[in-house]
């Protein structure tokens, strides 16, 4: 909402400055988001009003024109100029040489094909009033010659910008405003009484009012033979354009105008194109409209729109339609000023793709009882500037369609239960009666009625709150926090978010945040798999569905990264993933995931750059696992993944579980995101890992502990995990440590085999152990590894 | 008589001794003056044997002589011993120097991203005032994000959410908000409870990104006030910023809570002198907040009448710049190691 602080003032008068003015609006909840001047600050001595005595052809270009200007001095100025509405007699705006003007600089004195010309006359765009113009300005006839614009048009006004929240629907004309003002500092409200116009015309139609709910009142006035050449007034002009409108015509103008002053969207018709009455009803369905804007619109049950006795002739509270517009032509008008019920309006302009200031006003709501002032001020607007004859105002009114204004009984101990601080009773009266309340006092406190303008204040809650606003909130003095213990929340066992990313940063892995939405077809081609979430109205293509895994996005900055020359690349992330089941909900599963690309170490002396492998991220999901105390609980079991390359991927199973997947990216994926090196991937639902086994003692043996290497071939089919578990199954009681320290392949060891070396560190608790307890032990396991593998014992 | 004087012997004996081990310039060569005199063909030992085949009364005279000679030399000798093996073991370390400004060898260790740090940071002051962390689900129904928080269909604070959907009902959740009704369906008073998480907004610009994260709080009890609502609020600002900024409330709406306020807080770039970055108010907004609206409370199944509570929401990218003077919001979402190894 733009309110011209002159226009501002004179609906209320109050001594307080401009900037205090700002600032008492936005700490009392209408926020001054900037204050401008109303315009460009133009030379006064050099831009100025001027007249044009006499139009001539340029000699030579004949779409120039030479004007012979009057500007109020002694001598007339010869001024080229290629406008189409220059004329004889026309008052302009004159910029002489020397004048700055804000777009194109400065003024001078130029000569163009041997034609002097001494300044410039100016559109409103080159003023910087406008972004646009056609033509130079046109200003009213008793412009006084020579007076600077800045000062005939008050373009030092200045010019707040107030960010409205939904609530105060009120404040969307100068009058609300200045009701604030006045609430606020004190100030004096001129009285907004309802102007007589005389009555000259019997001309009115009837008025039905066949969808009360939707539109519980509306009037009408008929305003025959007014002259459509009038010209809008200068000052009414302006104060549109300040306001953030454009002069269409002096009818369109007039209604612009007293909805910016009062708040009150007004519409008006061309009499002579409505066939019959008016009609207020929903509309049926399928029903087409044609609007002002050019757009054909259909309709359902749902819009409220205005009728005569054929068709629909405009979408009430929205916008006027086409058929019945006010043209050039237009004769007699009829004025339309209604209270349409919000709940009639609410998102009809939205779903329609439209949004207009009548429809921004009556979904927030608009005073009930306004209409009455606002056709009298609109008549006497259009009858002043462009004559005319008033018929009689035609009344229809539902009195029980109306809102009900709530008469709400208010404690005024709810002020301290809300805001902790006692407000005076005389202050609470006084606030409640500056913003237009009924107050009654009653035994228990007060009842107060709001004004019909506040459509927002509905139970003692709001009560409270204007209170809190006008009275100060920096008046509430702030209560320092006193926190309960809280006891029994802790738990030794939980795995904190924070401590499992703490981890991963210490193996080295950067933290990213990648948008839960991704493109379809790369998601569906990685994961080959059909049924993500799709948004309904996606931001863009490449984020159309949910993810359902954090591979598209890891892999997406792993890409951003290696295209910025990075040279080892080690990611994580955790967040949700969304699936959708086959009941109809929608899991959300809180995963991490983590890739990784090229050298295992960053680069340094007195080692080799060796480029990572499955084991060193493997290496990484085990150090992140032994969070738990039990790392033995998550076993890696080959497995197969769209993603993943067929010979190198694992699944991760936890409690006969699959969580997650590890291996390498499947070189044809790879290959596709244009990436040179190998990429391993891993991700696993976390939830597992948010649980940990505390610690448990045990003894600490007194007796020696005793080593034993072991070293055995076997095929390259047998899996190194079977091998470790039937070795600890076999070893008995007093293995205390098992290392697998290599795995050879190569001389002296068979094709197809593989040589793997333990070292087994034994202990009793209750005694030494002896070469020969030792020997026999050993011997089972070469024993049972022989049975269970073909294992041959290594010398 | 034809033997020597054996005091005489002695003397010189002792004299060449001290002269040898002075000589001897490596532990090697003090060994062999070692068993030059002390060894079994040793001078020493040659002297204690003359003990017995000397006469009885000189016997005693002479014996204590050679022990006290033979005390000498070894004491010589261990003197001269730990002073050859310093020479060695400095001679040793001085080939084993090296340059002790090489770079150590190490593994490189990550980051966690400015979001997480922040929440980490947020997570810790709430705690200490005793505040617990829930969370909800960012596939959330219509109910859950605007019905129970007394935003109705159609109503005009909808069009404030630009909101993704992804059916008629269901909606990626606009703000962290529906937590507090999840949290209440669960938990009875006294409520003190922070949300921190994810949120969506159909929205794409230089300030907007289509996803980003806040921190709902949320604390029912009875007589809790504005009061307390303004006291936790500039205390967080304080611990968060670590500075004692300006502070003020201004009066706002959100369906949710009323009397309901915006918070702005002193610029920190320019200490409210005025700046680009505070649009030369000296004011930044950080903060939305309110007393919870009795309509809500009731959605949670709370009697408004007994008890009374306040909210608040602030965006994480939004405080995560101000911390650290950050000039772009897109960066939280780029990746760029060149962005995220600098927290």
């Amino acid at each position: 909402m733009l309110v011209s602080e002159s226009w501002l003032r004179e609906w209320v008068c109050t001594p307080v400055s401009s900037e205090a003015l700002s600032e008492r609006l936005t700490l009392a909840g209408l926020e001054v988001e900037s204050v401008d001047t109303a315009g460009p600050h133009l030379d006064s001595e050099r831009i100025i009003v001027g007249q044009i005595t006499a139009v001539t052809r340029h000699p030579e270009a004949s779409r120039l024109h030479v004007c012979e200007v009057d500007t109020g001095a002694p001598s007339i100025r010869h001024i080229i100029c290629g406008a189409n509405n220059t004329r004889t007699g026309l008052k302009t705006a004159v910029a002489l040489p020397g004048a700055v003007l804000p777009r194109s600089g400065e003024v001078g004195v130029r000569t163009v094909h041997k034609v002097r010309s001494e300044g410039m006359i100016c559109s409103s765009a080159e003023l910087g009033l406008e972004e646009r113009s056609e033509g130079i300005l046109e200003l009213d006839g008793d412009a006084p010659l020579g007076t600077a614009i800045v000062d005939y048009l008050d373009l030092r006004d200045p010019l707040f910008r107030l960010e409205l929240t939904p609530n105060r629907g009120d404040c969307l004309g100068i009058v609300g405003v200045a009701r604030e003002v006045a609430t606020l500092t004190g100030g004096q409200l001129a009285a907004g009484t309802t102007p007589e116009n005389r009555l000259t015309s019997r001309a009115a139609l009837e008025i039905v009012l066949e969808a009360p709910a939707g539109c519980p009142r509306y009037i009408g006035r008929a305003i025959t033979g007014i002259d459509m050449s009038a010209k809008t007034p200068d000052w009414m002009v302006e104060r549109l354009r300040r306001s953030g409108m454009r002069s269409i015509n002096v009818v369109v103008d007039a209604t612009n105008y007293v909805m910016h002053e009062l708040g009150q969207p007004m519409h008006a018709f061309d009499l002579s194109r409505i066939r019959g009455g008016i009609r207020v009803r929903m509309a049926k369905n399928g029903e087409t409209l044609t609007l002002l804007d050019g757009n054909t619109v259909t309709l359902d049950t749902e819009n409220l729109v205005i009728a005569d006795h054929q068709n629909a002739i405009a979408l009430a509270g929205i916008m006027g339609g086409e058929s019945t517009a006010i043209s050039f032509d237009t004769r007699d008008i009829y004025l339309e000023a209604a209270y349409f019920s919000p709940s009639a309006i609410l998102g009809r302009a939205r779903r329609l793709g439209m949004q207009t200031d009548a429809s921004h006003r009556f979904e927030r709501g608009v005073d009930s009882r306004l209409q009455e002032q606002a056709i009298e001020r609109a008549t006497e607007l259009v009858l002043r500037i462009a004559g005319g004859h008033a018929g009689p105002v035609s009344h229809a009114l539902d009195q029980s369609a109306l809102p009900e204004v709530p008469a709400i009984p208010f404690d005024e101990s709810e002020i301290k239960r809300i805001l902790g601080i006692r407000v005076p009773s005389a202050t609470i009266a006084e606030i409640l009666k500056n913003l237009g309340m009924d107050t009654v006092r009653t035994e228990e406190g007060w009842n107060v009625v709001p004004p019909s303008w506040r459509h927002d204040i509905q139970g003692p809650h709001d009560l409270v709150e204007e209170v809190g606003r006008c009275y100060g909130f920096d008046r509430i003095l702030p209560r320092m926090p006193n926190a309960e213990p809280q006891l029994g929340a802790h738990r030794e066992n939980r795995i904190s978010l924070n401590e499992i990313k703490r981890s991963m940063v210490h193996l080295g892995f950067h933290e990213v945040i990648t948008y839960s939405f991704v493109e379809s077809a790369s998601q569906q081609q990685l994961l080959d798999r059909e049924d993500a979430i799709p948004l309904q109205n996606p931001i863009a293509d490449n984020m159309s569905v949910m993810r359902q895994s954090l591979w598209p996005g890891l892999l997406g900055a792993l890409v951003t990264n290696l295209n910025r020359q990075e040279e080892r690349v080690r990611l994580f992330e955790t967040g949700q993933i969304f699936l959708q089941a086959d009941s109809g909900s929608r899991p959300e599963i809180e995963k991490l995931g983590m890739v990784m690309s090229g050298h295992r170490r960053s680069r340094q002396w007195g080692e080799e750059a060796v480029e990572c492998d499955f084991f060193d991220l493997k290496g990484c999901l085990e150090s992140i696992f032994a969070l738990t105390g039990q790392p033995e609980k998550f076993e890696f079991l080959q497995s197969a993944h769209p993603a993943m390359h067929p010979q190198q991927c694992a699944g991760i199973v936890f409690e006969n579980r699959e969580i997650g997947h590890l291996g390498r990216l499947h070189p044809v994926h790879q290959r596709s995101r244009g990436i040179e090196r190998a990429v391993y991937l891993a991700e696993f639902e976390l939830s597992p890992l948010r649980i940990c086994e505390l610690p448990a003692f045990a003894e600490i043996s007194k007796f020696p502990s005793v080593q034993r290497d072991l070293s055995v071939m076997v095929e390259e089919s047998v899996p190194v995990q079977s091998v470790l578990q039937r070795v600890r199954e076999t070893a008995g009681p007093h293995l205390r440590k098992l290392e697998l320290f290599d795995i050879y392949r190569g001389p002296n060891v068979k094709k197809n085999k593989k040589s793997l070396a333990f070292g087994l560190t034994f202990q009793s608790e209750s005694s030494n152990l002896t070469s020969l307890e030792m020997e026999e032990v050993v011997a089972t396991i070469v024993d049972a590894l022989k049975a269970a593998f073909g294992a041959e014992l290594r010398a | 008589m034809a033997v020597s004087d054996p005091g005489q012997a002695l003397v010189q004996l002792d004299a060449q001794a001290e002269q040898d081990i002075a000589g001897a310039d490596s532990v090697a060569a003090l060994e062999g003056v070692r068993v030059r005199y002390l060894g079994k063909k040793g001078l020493i030992t040659a002297q204690l044997k003359r003990v017995g085949s000397l006469p009885v009364h000189e016997r005693r005279d002479f014996g204590r002589g050679v022990n006290r000679s033979k005390a000498r030399i070894v004491q010589g000798l261990e003197q001269k011993r730990a002073v050859l093996e310093a020479e060695a073991s400095s001679q040793k370390m001085a080939a084993e120097s090296l340059d002790v400004t090489q770079p150590g060898r190490r593994s490189s260790s990550g980051t966690v991203h400015p979001v997480t740090r922040t929440f980490k940071r947020m997570e810790e002051i709430f705690d200490r005032v005793g505040f617990d962390v829930a969370s909800g689900p960012e596939i959330e129904d219509d109910y859950h994000n605007f019905e129970a928080l007394n935003i109705p269909a159609d109503h005009p604070a909808r069009a404030m959410h630009d909101t993704f959907y992804i059916d008629g009902h269901t909606v990626l959740r606009t703000h962290t908000s529906p937590v507090q009704i999840r949290y209440m369906d669960d938990h009875a008073p006294p409520i003190r409870v922070i949300a921190p998480g994810k949120v969506y907004r159909c929205d794409s610009d230089v300030t907007h990104t289509p996803m980003f994260h806040q921190l709902e709080g949320l604390a029912i009890d009875r007589e809790v006030t504005f009061a307390d609502l303004k006291g936790i609020l500039i205390h967080f600002i304080h611990e968060f910023f670590e500075k004692e900024l300006a502070v003020r409330f201004r009066p706002s709406y959100f369906p949710f809570t009323e009397p309901s306020a915006e918070v702005d807080m002193g610029c920190v770039f320019c200490n409210g002198q005025g700046c680009r970055i505070c649009k030369h108010t000296g004011w930044l907004e950080v903060l939305g907040c309110g007393m919870v609206h009795p309509v809500v409370l009731r959605n949670g199944g709370i009697d408004s009448g007994q008890y009374s509570g306040y909210a608040f929401g602030m965006g994480v990218e939004r405080m995560t710049m101000l911390r650290y003077g950050i000039n772009d919001l897109r960066l939280f979402f780029g990746n760029e190691l060149r962005f995220l190894r600098q927290f």
